[in-house]
């Protein structure tokens, strides 16, 4: 029989893993949703993230501060690509799937020439960063907490800012139909370039932030890419909140699944993902 | 006074005042020579209007004046500054404010977050200009909560003009706002429009298919076709231009 304490520990995975998909797909679903453009390199961007958090945490040995010089070198990252990659080609989809593809190769090759063996996240003696509690008989970590308070916040935030903020607003009507919102008066070409510095910022964040856990490795960026590209699929093209959503979904199928069935494995994100194209293209949470 | 002339196969009219110029606009689409040479003026405080048939190039010329599409050649000067193939939003900044057919609202933002959105003035000054445009539309303070793309056709169309109005501007452009609306409000409609140009000294430049409409409540007309201006006359003269409304639209009077 699965013991209480089993559920609790999947459930907690559940929600930890869900708030990590989502800091690593929001980036990508606002670059998305507003600009129809596909980064493919959000992901690497997210393993990026990690590696220069882990090494600023080594340097400076304060989380905040390496949150937050990890975070300003993804606003820089973030301009430079709109402005030399994206740019010259908004309109031509498949030269931006080219370039991302490209300037995600590009990082992976970088990311692996300077930190080949990866990097461990070090244990302190922070209790939020390195404590754990015990629950029954289960012992969890208590950054996981962390993680799902920052996800939870992160969604809270977005849909603030989305809703009330001039900028939200803007946001959902260059969204919707760009043509409208310059004759709204709203500068399409600095909201494209504010709206991708943002999304690439947010995904070097994403990593930096799930670095405590996961550390920083080579395979961090492949597996968050390809549930960062589930998202979308899976919440709706350009749903900004359906990506929470999803992510809660795809998070916790892939957290029970991995308790309960772990024959199954990454599969079953792929599969949750083939069957929404199959039966709602449009995706689930798609107003 | 107006002075009309035909030259070859456009038209250029001498306005005394005009805050809108249009000199030998050129436009392609999709390869297309669409605008082949437009040109006219529309004057300060004045009602004006383009007349033609489906596909003569009405919405590439208004398209083309906001910088929507790109001006191969000619010029728009608007308020004296020449604007051609500026940015859509800064020319909106300049004072023109522009309600195209049809998508002209946002249906995942609320009637409120699209006048929010279209206003452009100071902070303080909006409560008023909402309250001007709720006054001419009272049907939408009801609504004002409702997500646009809840409204009927006829309240969404209402809603892009209260954008329009709401926007800060100098001129406003409409293309085909009586399109889809039953002709009793269209009169209506009509009333208020030029009511609130007189009262407020606004400069109005809009697309209208239907003849009736445009001969009562526009000051100036201008007929298109295949891409230029064939004529232009003031609404007092359109008894003496019958011939070629004929021509080009197809209705006599």
């Amino acid at each position: 029989m699965v013991s209480p304490e089993l559920i609790l520990s999947a459930i907690i995975d559940g929600l930890t893993y869900s708030s990590m998909i989502y800091l690593a797909a929001i980036g990508l679903v606002i670059i998305f949703g507003l600009m129809d453009v596909f980064n493919l390199a959000q992901g690497a961007f997210f393993g990026l993230g990690a590696y220069l958090f882990v090494t600023f945490y080594y340097m400076t040995n304060n989380f905040l501060l390496s949150l937050l010089l990890t975070f300003l070198i993804g606003i820089v990252l973030g301009l430079l690509t709109e402005r030399a990659i994206i740019r010259p080609v908004y309109g031509n989809p498949l030269a931006q799937l080219l370039l991302t593809m490209g300037l995600m190769t590009l990082l992976y090759t970088f990311m692996q020439l300077i930190w080949p063996t990866g990097l461990v996240f070090p244990e302190t003696q922070n209790f939020l960063l390195s404590g754990y509690i015990q629950l029954a008989d289960v012992r969890i970590r208590i950054y996981k907490f962390v993680l799902i308070v920052i996800g939870f916040v992160l969604f809270g935030t977005m849909s603030t800012l989305l809703s009330k903020t001039m900028i939200g607003i803007k946001l959902r009507a260059g969204t919707e139909n760009r043509e409208l919102a310059t004759v709204f008066g709203v500068d399409i070409s600095m909201l494209f370039t504010s709206a991708f510095t943002f999304g690439v910022a947010l995904a070097l964040l994403g990593g930096a932030l799930v670095a405590p856990l996961t550390h920083a490795t080579i395979e961090l960026p492949v597996h968050f890419s390809l549930l960062a590209f589930a998202i979308p699929v899976v919440g709706g093209m350009k749903s900004y909140s359906g990506a929470f959503y999803a992510s809660l979904l795809i998070g916790f199928v892939d957290r029970l699944v991995a308790y309960f069935i772990p024959q199954l494995g990454f599969a079953i994100d792929l599969i949750v993902m083939i069957v929404v194209l199959v039966v709602k293209p449009e995706g689930i949470f798609k107003r | 006074m107006r002075i009309g002339r035909f030259r070859k196969s456009t038209w250029v009219n001498d306005v005394a005042s005009p805050i809108l110029k249009v000199k030998d606009l050129h436009a392609y689409i999709g390869g297309f020579h669409i605008l082949q040479g437009v040109n006219f003026e529309a004057e300060e405080y004045k009602l004006t209007a383009i007349l033609g048939r489906n596909g003569v190039g009405k919405t590439t010329t208004l398209k083309t004046i906001m910088g929507i599409y790109k001006a191969a050649r000619g010029e728009v000067f608007f308020k004296g500054e020449n604007i051609t193939n500026f940015p859509t939003h800064s020319i909106v900044k300049k004072g023109i404010s522009f309600v195209p057919a049809e998508k002209n609202v946002f249906a995942n933002l609320t009637v409120i977050e699209n006048l929010k959105l279209a206003y452009n003035g100071p902070k303080e000054k909006f409560d008023d200009k909402l309250e001007m445009v709720m006054n001419l539309f009272p049907e939408l303070k009801r609504f004002s909560s409702l997500l646009a793309g809840e409204l009927s056709g006829g309240q969404q169309r209402m809603l892009a003009l209260a954008c329009g109005l709401v926007r800060e501007h100098d001129l406003l452009i409409l293309d085909e706002p009586s399109e889809g609306l039953s002709p009793a409000y269209v009169k209506n409609f009509y009333r208020l429009l030029r009511h609130y140009m007189l009262e407020n000294r606004k400069t109005i430049l809009l697309i209208e298919q239907n003849f009736a409409y445009a001969r009562e409540i526009t000051d100036y007309i201008y007929l298109m076709d295949k891409g230029v201006m064939v004529t232009g006359f003031p609404s007092e003269k359109i008894e003496e231009n019958n011939h070629v409304i004929r021509r080009i639209l197809g209705v006599s009077l």
